[in-house]
C-alpha cells in the first residue's frame, strides 16, 4: 500500500470514531451536519461552512451571533484569515433527540484547538447545541451554539 | 389583565405579534412567571417529558427530574431570591409544530431590576408543540458580553 493510501487509511479510521455512539442509522445521518462543519473549519473553508445552515440559519460564535449563510460565510472568511488560521475543531457527540421526523437536535462536547496544538486546552471545552432539519433530503444546520464547561 | 400588564406584554413581544408567535413565546414567559416564585416545579414543567437543559459551567440535566432537582437546590442555595428577564430578539419556526426563539436576558440578583452584566447571557429556546401547548425540548444559555462571568 503506498503512502497516500495508508494515509488514507488513517485518516478514515479516526474520522469514523468522530460518530462515536451513533455511527448509523438516522442519528448517523443527523450528525453529517457537525461533520460537514468540522471539515470545513478545519480546512479554513468559509463556503463550505456557510453552505451547511438553512438559510435562515444561525450561529453564535463566541459573543457574536451570525443569522443567515451570508453573515457566517464573511465572519468565517475573515476568522480563518486571522484568529481562527490553523485552527481545528474537536467534538463528540453526546446525544441525539429528535423533535420531530425531520428536526432533531444534538448535544456535543468539545470545540476549538489552538493553532498547532493536538489537543484542546481545558477552558476551551464547550457545549454545544445543534438544531438540525432536513431540506429538500439533506440534513442542514438551522441553529447552533455553544456554552463555557470550564472557561 | 391591568392596562400596565397588557403594555408590558406589547413591548415583550416586540414585533413577534402573530397568534402563533405569541402561543410560542408563552414559553419563556412560563419560565420567567415560575422563576420568579423560584418554582423548581414549575421550572421542570416548562420543558418536555425529556427535556434539556444546558447551562455554562458544565450543568446538562436531561428530562424534567433532573431539572427540578437542579433548580430546587439552585433555589435553596444562591439564586434564592433571584428573578430572571429576557427580550426575544429571534422567532423562528422550523416546521409548524418546532420554533426557536432567541432571547438576551439574564438573571436578576434578589431586588435587582437590571441585569448586571456578571449576569448577561444569550439563549436559545427550542420549543415544540405538543397536544395542549408548547414545550421546551431544549434550552441553552451562553456568557452575553466579556462580563458576563456567570458559571453555575
Amino acid at each position: 500500500m503506498g503512502n497516500d493510501a495508508s494515509s488514507l487509511v488513517a485518516k478514515a479510521k479516526r474520522w469514523a470514531s468522530f460518530y462515536g455512539k451513533y455511527p448509523n442509522g438516522e442519528e448517523g445521518a443527523v450528525l453529517s451536519v457537525p461533520l460537514r462543519l468540522r471539515a470545513a473549519w478545519d480546512a479554513g473553508d468559509a463556503d463550505a461552512l456557510a453552505g451547511i445552515f438553512t438559510e435562515n440559519g444561525s450561529m453564535l460564535v463566541d459573543d457574536t451571533q451570525l443569522q443567515g449563510p451570508d453573515e457566517i460565510r464573511e465572519y468565517h472568511r475573515r476568522a480563518f484569515a486571522d484568529r481562527l488560521a490553523g485552527t481545528k475543531r474537536t467534538e463528540e457527540p453526546i446525544e441525539i433527540t429528535f423533535l420531530a421526523k425531520d428536526i432533531a437536535f444534538a448535544v456535543t462536547k468539545g470545540g476549538v484547538i489552538a493553532r498547532g496544538g493536538d489537543v484542546i486546552a481545558k477552558d476551551d471545552v464547550v457545549c454545544g447545541s445543534w438544531v438540525i432539519a432536513k431540506r429538500d433530503g439533506e440534513w442542514r444546520l438551522v441553529s447552533h451554539q455553544t456554552s463555557p464547561i470550564k472557561g | 389583565m391591568t392596562a400596565v400588564d397588557d403594555a408590558k406584554l406589547k413591548a415583550y413581544y416586540g414585533r413577534f405579534t402573530s397568534e402563533a408567535e405569541i402561543a410560542v413565546l408563552q414559553v419563556p414567559l412560563r419560565m420567567v412567571a415560575a422563576w420568579s416564585r423560584n418554582d423548581a416545579n414549575g421550572i421542570a414543567d416548562v420543558f418536555t417529558k425529556d427535556g434539556i437543559l444546558i447551562l455554562p459551567g458544565d450543568v446538562y440535566k436531561r428530562g424534567r427530574d433532573e431539572i427540578r432537582a437542579f433548580m430546587a437546590a439552585a433555589y435553596a442555595g444562591p439564586f434564592k431570591g433571584t428573578g430572571v428577564t429576557g427580550q426575544p430578539v429571534d422567532l423562528r419556526f422550523v416546521s409548524d409544530d418546532v420554533a426557536l426563539i432567541r432571547t438576551e436576558g439574564g438573571i436578576l440578583a434578589p431586588g435587582a431590576v437590571e441585569i448586571d452584566p456578571e449576569l448577561a447571557v444569550r439563549s436559545t429556546w427550542v420549543c415544540v408543540r405538543q397536544d395542549d401547548g408548547w414545550y421546551l425540548a431544549g434550552y441553552q444559555n451562553s456568557p452575553r458580553g466579556t462580563g458576563a462571568t456567570l458559571r453555575w
